[in-house]
């Protein structure tokens, strides 16, 4: 069985505070049912993601359906998915699940998050949720730190340094600045990152990826029959989650580590073969991590890897085009879909000013939650342009 | 009395965490495969057995790594250091530490004070 995506489409992400989870959502739906040339009425299943609408909207429960009758959606399965940060690649990983099991033919996956409430402590409290509360509370746990404590580690070691972390940064302000769908499009300069306000050592704020609105959107479809203009066709090739597994020793893989490598023989190739990537860089230099963790580079190697320009826009292995959480933005629910969407736009040769070399395979890896050591889930998605 | 099995086991909330007396947190040991962890569980996480003992961890660790928040948090004041630590019996931890990383000193001690907020926390062995 071949699945396809039919089409993709985004609302900007960043700061939207006159607009509801409905007006973000109802951009991305409308452009990807436009993206498919498909309507409503030929979709038969949605995967609704959000994470904090319910803290920070009130909007606890139903939430797909109160934005999806808006569109016309309202008799077929409607399920609602919170995974946290990961919630959009689990939305992805259920519609295809639904898929391979036949229960659907055309599928709308679809994540929105709206941030941006005017009232901060709310959104960093809903942003700790994605912990254990019982061990977190007292703790005044942030993600910015999680990040921090793991570079700073590598730092120490002497793998990586600050001028590393800070290129991240400017690599992916680069990115961002070609991206209109991006929230931050200023280019930085390395003194810039390194002179912006320590969040948390050792993070600035040019490194972290910011609250956001924003929302994506995926139209995934299997045995339907290819476009009559000749476009280039987008097939996944391998959807893969994850929970947290508990680093009981440190020689254990990361649960990134292992999400790839199932990923990677599900399509039977090997990261060398992936052409472009989407990371989950919540904070910019988190990617270094990932060139090692998704085995683009031996462990303790990232920062040559980093330093060679592979990695770069117009490099051979390029991560993160589309800027990644730290610069397109990183609306929580609406992350993992939006990866899904940039990477369409990449194979297909539509990402306009940020396209990346001519490339046949590309991978999305979302990382959600954490619990004291892993994350609480982590999906890989392969994605290969097919000759249609 | 009730026919419905494991309906009387103890709460999760009244699982202990820590042990002021003794100066140290309290987890859980599999009485199979030995594997401590913290917070407590009903089951291993890593062979699956049921039923596991509560046990005191070790008072002395290793820092792993470390990180100084610059951004206050629900009503505690920054900037406050967090960290990573492996204790002496293998247990992953992290928490709240005190004493000054840049030192290079990376043993620390477990102290709880359920005083305080948080109720326990790594202080690095500068002396």
């Amino acid at each position: 069985m071949t699945i396809y995506v039919d089409g993709v489409g985004m609302h900007p992400f960043g700061q939207f505070r006159d607009k509801s989870v409905i007006d973000l959502a109802r951009v991305a739906i409308l452009n990807a049912l436009d993206d498919a040339g498909v309507r409503p009425g030929d979709i038969d299943a949605v995967y609704s993601s959000n994470s904090m609408n319910g803290l920070l909207g009130g909007q606890e429960m139903i939430r797909g359906q109160v934005v999806l009758r808006e569109l016309g959606m309202h008799t077929v399965p409607i399920t609602n998915i919170e995974n946290a940060c990961a919630s959009g690649s689990t939305a992805i990983h259920q519609a295809v699940l639904a898929l391979r099991a036949g229960a659907a033919k055309r599928v709308l996956v679809v994540g929105f998050e709206k941030m941006f409430v005017d009232d901060r402590d709310a959104s960093l409290a809903a942003l700790q949720s994605a912990s254990d509360l019982s061990v977190t509370r007292d703790l005044a746990l942030q993600f910015t730190a999680i990040y921090g404590l793991r570079l700073q580690a590598r730092l120490e070691s002497g793998a990586v340094t600050l001028d590393d972390l800070a290129d991240v940064a400017v690599k992916s302000h680069e990115a961002g600045a070609r991206n209109p769908y991006a929230q931050f499009r200023k280019r930085v300069s390395r003194d810039e990152v390194l002179a912006s306000r320590m969040i948390s050592d050792p993070l600035t704020l040019l490194m972290c990826s910011s609250i956001s609105d924003g929302a994506a959107a995926v139209v995934l479809s299997t045995d339907t029959p290819a476009p009559l203009d000749g476009r280039a066709r987008v097939r996944v090739r391998s959807s893969v989650l994850r929970s947290g597994d508990f680093l009981l020793d440190a020689k254990q893989k990361s649960t990134a580590t292992l999400a790839a490598e199932i990923a990677y023989e599900e399509a039977g190739v090997g990261p060398t073969d992936i052409g472009v990537f989407e990371v989950h860089d919540a904070m910019a230099p988190a990617e270094l991590i990932y060139y090692e963790d998704l085995g683009l580079c031996a462990p303790g190697e990232s920062a040559d890897y980093l330093r060679s320009g592979m990695t770069a826009i117009d490099g051979k292995l390029p991560v993160n085009p589309s800027g990644g959480l730290s610069s397109r933005g990183h609306p929580v629910g609406a992350t993992g879909v939006a990866q899904i969407a940039e990477l369409t736009w990449q194979l297909r040769g539509e990402a306009g000013e940020r396209q990346v070399h001519d490339t046949q395979l590309a991978l999305a890896q979302n990382s959600g939650g954490w619990l004291e050591g892993p994350p609480a889930a982590c999906a890989v998605h392969i994605l290969e342009r097919s000759a249609s | 009395m009730t026919s419905i099995p494991n309906l009387d086991l103890p709460r999760v909330e009244d699982r202990r965490r820590w042990d002021s007396d003794g100066q140290c947190l309290v987890g859980t040991r599999c009485p199979e495969c030995s594997t401590l962890i913290w917070p407590g569980r009903s089951a291993c996480p890593s062979c699956g057995t049921f039923g596991l003992d509560e046990a005191p961890l070790a008072r002395e660790g290793d820092l792993l790594s470390w990180t100084r928040v610059f951004v206050p948090l629900a009503g505690i004041e920054a900037p406050f250091i967090l960290a990573q630590v492996r204790l002496d019996d293998g247990v992953l931890l992290f928490g709240h530490l005190r004493g000054t990383p840049e030192s290079g000193v990376k043993r620390v001690t477990v102290h709880v004070d359920e005083t305080q907020r948080p109720p326990f926390w790594f202080q690095l062995d500068e002396s």
